[in-house]
C-alpha cells in the first residue's frame, strides 16, 4: 500500500527528478523497516534468543538459581539416554498421540461432513460445538477435574445409571490418560471440525452434481470426491495435531500433576518438572533439544510421506 | 505515518520522562511481594501495609500479589534469572532455600541482634528455626501455621462417642475409634469415615514420619533417610487406616468435611476463622496425634529481603519487617487468620485476647508449636523431593507397591539431587 502511493505522487508530481524517487524509495524502506522493528525485536527477544539459548543451555549443567555453569559437552544426552523416567514419559506422550490424533481427526472430520449439510439450526450446532475451543483449557481442566471426581463426579453419577460401577478415574494409573485423552478430545475436535468443514464446503458443487449424474452412491461421492479434495486440509490437520499432541501439558499440569505414579508425565511435563522442580536448566534444556529435534524429524518424515501424496489440483 | 513524526513522539516522551524524573527523589520505594489469597489475610496484610505508608514519609511499600506459594516462587526464579528481583518476598516454607542457594538473599543476623527495636528475644524460638540455615537468619517468620485436627464434633456424637475424650490424641487411639465412625449404605458402600488422606501427602509426611520418631534428613544433613523405618512404618500405618474403612484417599475432603461424609479433617491452622464460620455443625479443632513422639512441621510463609538494591533499600525493607511483625500488626493479621502472630508478646495484645476467648481453638497452634513444632527440610530442589515422595505415597496407596521399594526410589532421586547440589 505504502509502497504504490509513493511511487504513485512521485511519478504524478515530479516527473525527471530521480533522487527525489530515489530518496523516496529509500525512505519507505525505512519506514518499512521501522514499522516491522518492534515485532521482530518481540520475536526475536521472546522467540528466536531463547530458542537459540536452549541449545547452549542443554550442554551445560546450569542449575536455575546459580549464575554459574560449565559447559559438558554431551553428558545431559547421555544421561537422558539412561534416564528410565524419559523413556516412560516418551512412552506415555505416544499413548496419548497415538489414540488421540486418530480419534480427533476422525471425530472432526465425521463432524464436519454432518454439519456441512444445510438444516434448521446447523448454525447452532456448529456453535455448540466449537465453544470448548474457546474455554480456557485450565478452567476447562478444573471443571472435568470435578466430573471425574471418584464419589461425587458427574461422570459417575451417570454411569451408576447405567449399572456401571464407580471409578476412580484420574487417580487410577490405568485410567488416568485415557480419561485425559477424552477430555482433550472433546476440548479440541471443535477447532478441527472448523479447519475440516472449511475444506468440504470449498468442493465445487458441480463435481458432486456430475458424479451423481454417472449414478454415484453417497459412499462414492464421499470416497472419490470429498476425501481426495480434503486432502490438503487432511494434510493440515495432521501436522497440527502432531505438533500439537506431542507438547500436551496444560490438562496435565492441572488435572494430574503427572500422576498417579507417573502414568500421565508426559515429555513436556517431565521437562517442566526438570526445569521448575529440581531446578536442572540444563538437562531440561536438553530433553527439549530431543523433543524439538523428534518433531522436526517427524514433521519431515510427514511432509515426505503423506505431504507427497496429497492433491492440490481443482 | 511520516517517519518526522517518530523524533517529535520520541522527544515528547523524552520530555515526559525528565519531568517524572524531578519529581521522583526523596521517599525510598520498596516492592513487596505476597502470596496470600483473598480468605487468607490478603485484605488484612494490604491494609497494615497502607497504614506503613501512612504513619512515615521516608519510605514507600509497593505491594504485589505474586500468586500463589508455587507462582510466587516461579516468578521470583524468573526475576531472579533476569536481575529484577523485589526487595522483599514472601516464601513458602521450603520454597526459599532455592533463592538462599543462589545468593539472592540478605541474611538478617545483624539487623536482627544491633537493631534494639527488632526485640529479638521476643520472637518465637521454634519459628525462627525456619529461617535459620546453619547459623544464619535469612529471613523473619510471618503467616506461619501447624496442621490441626479438625472434627465434627456432631458426627462423634452420633457414634455414641464423647467428643472431649474421643478424639484421638495417639494413633493407636485412631485405630480404636475410627471404625466406630464409619457408616455404610445397604450395599455396604462406605458413607462416612473417620478421615481422608491426600495422594500427595505434602506437609502430612512430616507430620506422621515425625510422630514415629523419623526425619527426611540425617542428623548432619548429608543424606535423606526417609526410606528408614519411620517412612516405612508410617506408609503401613495409612495403609492400615484404608484397610479397616477408617480413611480413604481423597481428593475433596474440605467438601466431605463439611457434608458429614469425612469426620476429621487434618488441615492448616491458616484455614481455622474460615472453618469454623462455614461449619453448619459443631465443629472442633485440636493437636495433631502422637506416636512415638509429638511431631508438628511448621508450614506457611516467611518474608525475605532480596539482596538486590543498595544499604538504602535494605534499610527500608527492614523497617518494613519491623512493622507488620509488631505485636499489635501481628496480632492483626493473626486474629484475621487463624496464622500465627510472631511475637510472643502479639499474644498478650487485647487483639488476640479478645480473639482466644471467641474462639479459644486459635490457640491450639501456639501451643502445638511452642511444644513440638518444627521446621521443613530447607534444600534447594525440594519441590522435586516433594513429588519424589508423592509418587512414592500413590505408588503404595494406589498401584499396591511395598513401601520398602517405593521410598527407596524417592529417596534415591533426592540423594542424587543433594549431590548435584553440592557441586
Amino acid at each position: 500500500m505504502t509502497d504504490n502511493r509513493h511511487a504513485g505522487r512521485s511519478r504524478l508530481g515530479a516527473s525527471g527528478k530521480s533522487s527525489y524517487v530515489k530518496r523516496s524509495k529509500r525512505n519507505t524502506a525505512i519506514t518499512a523497516y521501522l514499522l516491522l522493528l518492534p515485532a521482530f525485536a518481540i520475536l526475536f527477544t521472546f522467540q528466536f534468543l531463547p530458542a537459540f539459548e536452549v541449545f547452549r543451555l542443554s550442554m551445560t549443567d546450569r542449575l536455575l538459581l546459580r549464575p554459574e555453569s560449565n559447559f559438558i559437552m554431551f553428558e545431559n544426552f547421555v544421561r537422558l539416554w539412561n534416564d528410565s523416567r524419559f523413556w516412560n514419559s516418551v512412552w506415555n506422550t505416544f499413548y496419548f498421540v497415538g489414540v488421540s490424533v486418530p480419534i480427533q481427526t476422525g471425530l472432526a472430520l465425521v463432524f464436519a461432513l454432518a454439519l456441512a449439510r444445510v438444516f434448521r439450526g446447523v448454525e447452532i450446532l456448529r456453535t455448540i460445538f466449537f465453544l470448548p475451543v474457546v474455554a480456557s483449557l485450565v478452567s476447562v481442566s478444573i471443571v472435568w477435574d470435578w466430573i471425574y471426581h471418584p464419589r461425587i463426579g458427574l461422570l459417575n453419577e451417570v454411569l451408576s445409571w447405567f449399572g456401571i460401577e464407580a471409578q476412580r478415574w484420574l487417580l487410577d494409573p490405568v485410567l488416568a490418560m485415557p480419561s485425559i485423552i477424552f477430555l482433550v478430545i472433546w476440548s479440541g475436535v471443535g477447532y478441527y471440525m472448523v479447519i475440516f468443514l472449511a475444506g468440504v464446503l470449498d468442493v465445487p458443487s458441480e463435481y458432486y452434481e456430475a458424479a451423481r449424474i454417472d449414478g454415484a452412491t453417497r459412499w462414492h461421492l464421499f470416497r472419490h470426491i470429498t476425501w481426495p479434495m480434503l486432502g490438503p486440509v487432511t494434510y493440515l490437520v495432521l501436522i497440527l495435531q502432531m505438533i500439537n499432541s506431542f507438547q500436551v501439558f496444560t490438562t496435565v499440569y492441572v488435572m494430574t500433576g503427572g500422576g498417579p505414579v507417573r502414568s500421565t508425565e508426559v515429555v513436556v511435563f517431565y521437562l517442566y518438572q526438570r526445569a521448575f522442580d529440581s531446578l536442572e536448566f540444563g538437562y531440561a534444556s536438553a530433553i527439549s533439544v530431543a523433543l524439538f529435534l523428534f518433531l522436526i524429524t517427524l514433521t519431515i518424515i510427514q511432509q515426505q510421506v503423506l505431504g507427497r501424496r496429497v492433491n492440490y489440483d481443482r | 505515518m511520516e517517519v518526522f513524526d517518530l523524533r517529535k513522539v520520541l522527544l515528547s516522551i523524552m520530555v515526559a520522562a525528565m519531568t517524572l524524573g524531578v519529581g521522583a527523589a526523596q521517599p525510598v520505594t520498596i516492592e513487596v511481594w505476597h502470596s496470600l489469597g483473598e480468605a487468607f489475610g490478603a485484605p488484612e496484610f494490604e491494609a497494615i501495609a497502607n497504614r506503613f505508608n501512612e504513619v512515615q514519609d521516608d519510605i514507600v511499600v509497593d505491594v504485589v500479589y505474586a500468586g500463589g506459594y508455587v507462582d510466587a516462587m516461579q516468578r521470583a526464579q524468573a526475576a531472579s534469572a533476569a536481575g529484577n528481583l523485589p526487595n522483599v518476598v514472601m516464601f513458602e516454607q521450603t520454597r526459599g532455600a532455592g533463592f538462599v542457594d543462589a545468593g539472592s538473599i540478605l541474611a538478617l543476623n545483624d539487623y536482627l541482634e544491633n537493631d534494639p527495636e527488632a526485640n529479638r528475644d521476643d520472637l518465637f524460638e521454634r519459628l525462627l528455626l525456619t529461617c535459620t540455615y546453619g547459623d544464619t537468619l535469612y529471613c523473619l517468620p510471618y503467616n506461619n501455621s501447624t496442621p490441626l485436627l479438625y472434627y465434627n464434633a456432631d458426627a462423634f456424637r452420633d457414634a455414641g462417642l464423647d467428643p472431649e475424650t474421643d478424639v484421638p490424641t495417639t494413633w493407636e487411639e485412631l485405630l480404636e475409634v475410627g471404625p466406630q465412625l464409619a457408616q455404610y449404605d445397604d450395599n455396604g458402600q462406605l458413607t462416612r469415615w473417620a478421615l481422608g488422606l491426600g495422594a500427595s501427602p505434602g506437609w502430612l509426611m512430616d507430620a506422621f514420619m515425625g510422630q514415629a520418631g523419623g526425619r527426611f534428613l540425617n542428623e548432619d544433613g548429608s543424606r535423606f533417610v526417609f526410606d528408614g523405618p519411620a517412612g516405612v512404618e508410617t506408609m503401613n500405618y495409612w495403609l492400615e487406616l484404608i484397610e479397616n474403612d477408617i480413611a480413604i484417599v481423597s481428593t475433596s475432603q474440605t467438601e466431605d468435611l463439611f457434608s458429614g461424609r469425612q469426620v476429621m479433617m487434618l488441615q492448616s491452622t491458616a484455614n481455622l476463622v474460615d472453618y469454623f464460620n462455614t461449619a453448619t455443625f459443631e465443629i472442633g479443632a485440636t493437636q495433631l496425634p502422637c506416636h512415638v513422639e509429638c511431631y508438628a512441621p511448621i508450614g506457611g510463609g516467611n518474608f525475605y529481603i532480596m539482596d538486590v538494591g543498595d544499604d538504602v533499600k535494605h534499610d527500608a525493607s527492614w523497617e518494613f519487617m519491623k512493622w507488620i511483625l509488631s505485636p499489635e500488626n501481628g496480632a492483626e493479621f493473626a486474629a484475621a487468620t487463624g496464622y500465627m502472630a510472631p511475637r510472643p508478646s502479639a499474644l498478650e495484645t487485647p487483639t488476640l485476647v479478645a480473639a482466644f476467648e471467641a474462639l479459644p481453638e486459635a490457640r491450639v497452634t501456639y501451643d502445638q508449636m511452642a511444644s513440638h513444632g518444627y521446621a521443613r527440610t530447607l534444600v534447594p530442589f525440594w519441590n522435586e523431593v516433594h513429588n519424589a515422595y508423592g509418587v512414592a505415597t500413590e505408588e503404595v496407596l494406589l498401584s499396591g507397591i511395598a513401601p520398602e521399594l517405593a521410598l527407596e526410589i524417592a529417596v534415591e532421586e533426592a540423594n542424587r539431587l543433594l549431590d548435584v547440589y553440592a557441586r
